[in-house]
């Protein structure tokens, strides 16, 4: 891994072509699973690893190297997924109101999603898990992602949600009791 | 006790989850959009520059046309008011010619 090296921090900071184009190599994977974990679709999944990486060339010279690159990258990532949500959402609701009025418009083909990395005989099993993470709140359903399908530790998600262990404890607590009321339901 | 069983294996169902590849089209869209970012930059500060010594030189003449403007409009009625009152002056004396030259007739 590439956080530990200050002088590539610098180099970043510098707007070194190969730091980034070597930076883009070796992060793409965090950032474009952990988008198409929140978001769900793969296309936007990829428009947004896009300007995940546009955001980071940006906003390079504020990082002050206090916590790790890969925190501050998982950062900048689950936020523009969670604002890319939200824009979403209320395009939704807008699309609600169209088909009330009879003005048709195109799904946006979450409810089959597969995430391309999941075995094949958990599949099924995956798909009921993303449409019950659906209606667990923004922070349970980030931290879950990022412990169960990242595989950071709790310190790790802490760090990145500015959070302290404890209550990253309490919320996947709650995700998992929450998931596991919303599953029973379905499952029956 | 099936159901929990089920449950928990909808739970674990991200467990040994690969992680997705990006195609190297996007890696290289990703790369050229960063490069664009920075050569757009790059063109803002002089530009940013240029935009402001602009705006600042738009406003400066601005207030200047606006000072020269009502110093100009302030001499001007000064003299209207003078040359009203030199125009009386005569018409006072015009009439009182008048008088003069009547009463001479």
């Amino acid at each position: 891994m590439l956080d530990s090296s200050t002088e590539f921090i610098e180099l970043l900071k510098k707007g070194d072509r190969i730091a980034f184009a070597q930076l883009v190599e070796e992060y793409q994977h965090i950032v474009y699973n952990t988008i198409l974990n929140i978001c769900k679709q793969q296309h936007d999944a990829e428009d947004l690893t896009q300007e995940v990486f546009m955001q980071i060339f940006k906003s390079v010279h504020q990082f002050r190297g206090e916590a790790k690159l890969s925190t501050w990258i998982y950062k900048i990532t689950y936020t523009k997924a969670l604002e890319w949500e939200r824009k979403k959402k209320a395009k939704r609701s807008i699309n609600y109101f169209k088909n009330l009025i009879g003005i048709d418009h195109k799904s946006d083909g979450i409810a089959d999603f597969n995430h391309p990395g999941i075995e094949l005989q958990n599949k099924e099993n995956a798909t009921l898990l993303y449409t019950a993470l659906d209606q667990l709140s923004d922070n349970q359903r980030i931290a879950f992602i990022l412990i169960k399908a990242e595989g950071l530790t709790y310190q790790e998600v802490g760090k990145i949600m500015n959070k302290t262990t404890k209550s990253i404890e309490g919320l996947i607590h709650r995700a998992n009791h929450h998931l596991r009321q919303i599953l029973e339901k379905r499952i029956d | 006790m099936k159901d929990n069983k089920q449950i928990e294996t909808v739970l674990d169902s991200f467990n040994n989850m690969s992680r997705a590849e990006l195609s190297p089209f996007v890696k290289s869209r990703i790369l050229h959009s960063i490069f664009e970012q920075e050569k757009d930059i790059e063109m803002e500060l002089p530009l940013k520059r240029v935009f402001w010594i602009l705006s600042f030189a738009t406003l400066f003449l601005f207030v200047n046309t606006i000072i020269l403007h009502n110093k100009k409009y302030n001499n001007k009625t000064e003299s209207n008011q003078t040359s009203y009152k030199d125009n009386s002056n005569e018409y006072y004396f015009n009439t009182t010619s008048l008088f003069y030259n009547d009463d001479k007739q």
